[in-house]
């Protein structure tokens, strides 16, 4: 059924699977079927490496086989409904309706249509309340599982935190329900006990008369009262894939990829990531070695990504770096970087690995003036950038890329004037050292707020006032030779806001959007914004239902029915220190009490002063 | 320095890999076996392997030919294997040969390539004598322009050696066709469909006909095309 489709579709091979090795399990030597959904196209979802680190440990047990599921382009879905072909699995083309668990990864909120596009391609009821014994359980996971609020009436159950324990555990509780013949409610109710896992239905949203959120009900009592994040504990004795899918087409993201550590010491106060990743956990150099040597063996790949949210904090980071570099060197291995701090050390790795062939250097500055970057917590210096531009022009860069958000908590336009100064600086500091032809690209971010960082109850602007923005540094930046200046669509960051801050009556603007035709909203060629307009104000929720003036912070959250481990006190405090520009340390300079350490021991704290 | 000729069939749904990526595949396919290639000099050193003639997305292949430099020697009845342990279903290496190493890539020495394609049309739905066709003074194909991206015409008469239609036991429409298949110009076998069904009227979808190389060849339409196979023994 599917072969007669694919010659008359873009992308034809995306659809086959059948790449080398792919796991393939035989019916019957398994107890759960795992249908692994990642709502965007293949190319995007094979780069992503929380599916390789899960497909590995998950097909490793006896219980579950985990196969993977990508969203078909439009066209594809055309064609596969007028074929009347479901939606089915890469590995063994099972249809996805007959999986016994089908899981979403939520990695970003414009991803969320896709969901509903692949359910009902895969002819499985979008509600968990339309649903019955015979549907497969639909759960999800990922960073915007934390506030999973805009999609709880899809689902059966989200699963909150590190996956790599949670998601195991989580298949073999449930197949011991099934052995039992448990209906899925009172499966529901034993897999709710499991740390991590969070049942949106057996929870009522309560609303006051003005429509804003007051509390939840609990419906089971069972249920917990909030629910803990779940969180892996030794990074380092979690099993790391060493075999992963090789993939036959193009995708964005095609390499080798190491972990070094998740979680981050920081403390941007507007980074989601480095707050719901805590705390900072190491793989140590020896095991990232010996995964690095492996992948690139059983894959082929050419390139090494190290992966985590800022490369030079590393603690074996020169002698890992050493050691890789003596390795790929002769096998012609190129090593990617990214979040590098660009201190001496960094250099010298950068001139060794890019040789000479200079790709981008990047730099994050995020504010435009110190002043802010205070304010965000964002720990970069004009004198680090300008020296870092000096010693890159001396090493032969040419370019550099710069990011920016802009909207930011307290920001006023010499914030924004700031940004083109910047601009100006490194051009001329670049001239100054040398450089002959220079470019300094400017990409600007509109800030979204995010829960569970301190700026979650932060105004947002409008999406007039980020437009008059982009128009005000269009203008700046035109007479600075040598810049170009790139920033994202308004309104997408209005809605980006909505939906990660929303509760629970966001399910049903979510439904109608994608009934009006949304999907790939990600993709500027498929966003609609009129759609989406109409789906909120049929919902009677526009505009002014959401705080933009700012959340109160003596209000109830509605996603602080988890429990990231951070406190709502510390990010608070954080909150209003904000306010008085004042910065927080590095946890490795001192511990900062974020609460983090109650659950897990945090082994960074404090390291850098002893 | 060695030069290695592989031969390779790309069937089923492999068909909907391109030239890059299959070259792509080749290229991680060897690391994974130990395979070193030899490295062009240069900034960006690559790989010396070569496709010998791109095949079109869509379309299958009993014979696919890969050529690789290597600076080690190696056992060349060993290469297949090693190869085939990372291979998807429906790519197979069957044989390989050392040969010679010329300045002239065996993509420089090929003429010719022979397919099937399997119309997807009963008896009825296609003449039984195609020759009103083969007979005119010019055959157009349309073309894209490679500059101008605007539709050509192109008079490729001279790049058809034979057209033989067929049926097969099912009672299908088979053609068999030796085009032209060399560094410098090549004929689509596709293109060449598209124009034929025009002349007849024949409204049928391209991408419902199944188009399989059977095997390039070198020689000349005088004194005949020599499939790179069976030149295999002789290389």
């Amino acid at each position: 059924m599917l072969d007669p489709l694919l010659p008359g579709v873009e992308k034809p091979a995306a659809y086959i699977g059948n790449e080398p090795n792919q796991i393939i399990k035989q019916d019957g030597t398994f107890d759960i079927r795992l249908a692994f959904c990642f709502p965007d196209t293949y190319e995007i979802g094979m780069s992503w490496n929380g599916m390789n680190i899960l497909y590995n440990i998950m097909n490793k047990t006896g219980h579950t086989y985990m196969e993977r599921v990508f969203a078909p382009r439009k066209d594809m879905q055309s064609a596969m409904k007028a074929a009347g072909l479901p939606l089915y699995t890469l590995e063994t083309k099972t249809p996805v309706a007959d999986a016994d668990i089908v899981g979403f990864t939520l990695q970003y909120e414009m991803s969320y249509t896709n969901i509903l596009s692949m359910m009902d391609l895969a002819g499985i009821p979008l509600l968990s309340a339309e649903r019955t014994e015979d549907d497969p359980l639909i759960i999800a996971g990922g960073p915007c599982a934390f506030n999973a609020e805009p999609l709880a009436d899809f689902f059966d159950a989200v699963l909150v935190g590190d996956g790599e324990e949670l998601l195991p555990e989580f298949c073999r509780a449930y197949s011991e329900c099934r052995k039992e013949g448990l209906t899925k409610k009172d499966s529901l109710k034993r897999l709710s006990r499991l740390q991590g896992v969070y049942v949106p239905s057996f929870y009522a949203p309560v609303y006051g008369e003005d429509g804003s959120f007051l509390r939840y009900d609990r419906l089971e009592a069972e249920a917990p009262d909030k629910i803990l994040r779940a969180f892996v504990k030794d990074l380092d004795k979690c099993d790391y894939p060493e075999r992963n899918i090789i993939p036959l087409i193009e995708v964005v993201h095609d390499r080798a990829v190491c972990e070094l550590f998740r979680g981050c010491t920081r403390g941007c106060r507007f980074c989601q990531a480095g707050m719901i990743y805590r705390p900072i956990r190491e793989r140590g150099a020896k095991t990232n070695l010996r995964i690095a040597k492996a992948q690139l063996e059983n894959s082929g790949h050419s390139e090494l990504s190290l992966l985590s949210l800022s490369s030079s904090d590393y603690s074996e980071f020169q002698p890992l770096m050493t050691e890789l570099i003596e390795y790929c060197r002769p096998r012609k291995v190129s090593i990617s970087l990214p979040s590098l701090r660009l201190d001496n050390f960094a250099f010298k790795i950068l001139d060794e690995i890019q040789g000479m062939r200079k790709s981008g250097l990047t730099f994050a500055p995020e504010a435009g003036t110190q002043r802010l970057r205070d304010v965000i917590n964002k720990n970069i210096t004009e004198d680090d950038i300008l020296g870092a531009i000096r010693k890159a022009v001396s090493l032969g860069w040419t370019s550099v890329k710069t990011y920016f958000m802009i909207g930011l908590p307290t920001e006023t336009d010499e914030d924004l004037e700031g940004i083109c100064d910047l601009a100006e600086k490194i051009m001329r500091t670049a001239r100054e050292a040398g450089a002959g032809r220079f470019n300094v690209s400017i990409s600007v971010a509109n800030f979204v707020p995010k829960p569970f960082t301190p700026f979650q109850w932060a105004p947002q602007d409008s999406p007039e006032e980020f437009k008059r923005k982009h128009d005000f540094l269009m203008s700046r930046l035109r007479r600075v030779r040598g810049a170009t200046l790139h920033y994202h669509e308004s309104f997408v960051s209005t809605l980006e806001a909505y939906l990660a801050r929303g509760d629970r009556r966001l399910c049903g603007v979510i439904k109608r959007a994608w009934e009006l035709g949304c999907s790939f909203d990600s993709w500027t060629e498929h966003f609609k914004e009129d759609a989406w307009k109409q789906a909120l104000s049929e919902c009677g929720l526009d505009s002014s239902y959401f705080a933009v003036s700012g959340l109160r912070t003596d209000a109830p959250l509605p996603w602080e029915i988890i429990d990231c481990g951070v406190e709502h006190d510390y990010l608070l405090s954080e909150y209003e220190k904000a306010f008085t520009e004042k910065t927080t340390p590095d946890c490795r300079v001192r511990c900062n009490g974020c609460g983090i350490n109650k659950h897990l021991e945090c082994a960074f704290a404090g390291v850098l002063s002893r | 320095m060695k030069r290695y000729l592989l031969r390779f069939c790309k069937k089923g749904n492999t068909r909907f890999l391109s030239h890059l990526d299959i070259a792509r595949l080749f290229k991680r396919a060897m690391r994974r076996a130990g395979i070193e290639p030899a490295f062009s000099n240069g900034y960006n050193p690559h790989e010396l392997i070569n496709i010998v003639q791109p095949l079109s997305l869509g379309y299958e292949s009993e014979s696919e030919y890969f050529e690789i430099d290597t600076v080690k020697a190696y056992e060349a009845e060993k290469l297949p294997e090693l190869l085939n342990m990372s291979m998807p279903d429906g790519i197979r290496f069957t044989a390989c040969r050392e040969v010679e190493r010329t300045s002239n890539n065996f993509s420089n020495r090929t003429v010719s390539a022979s397919y099937r394609a399997v119309l997807g049309l009963e008896r009825e739905e296609f003449p039984e004598d195609i020759s009103s066709f083969l007979s005119q003074d010019r055959i157009f194909i349309t073309k894209k322009d490679k500059k101008t991206k605007q539709p050509v015409e192109k008079d490729i008469k001279q790049y058809i050696y034979s057209v033989e239609p067929s049926v097969s036991d099912d009672g299908g429409v088979v053609l068999y066709m030796m085009l032209r298949c060399a560094s410098n110009e090549t004929l689509n076998p596709g293109k060449l469909l598209e124009s034929m069904f025009k002349y007849y009227n024949i409204d049928k979808p391209l991408h419902e006909c199944r188009i399989t190389r059977l095997d390039i060849c070198t020689g000349s339409a005088e004194e005949g095309f020599v499939p790179l196979y069976e030149s295999f023994q002789e290389i």
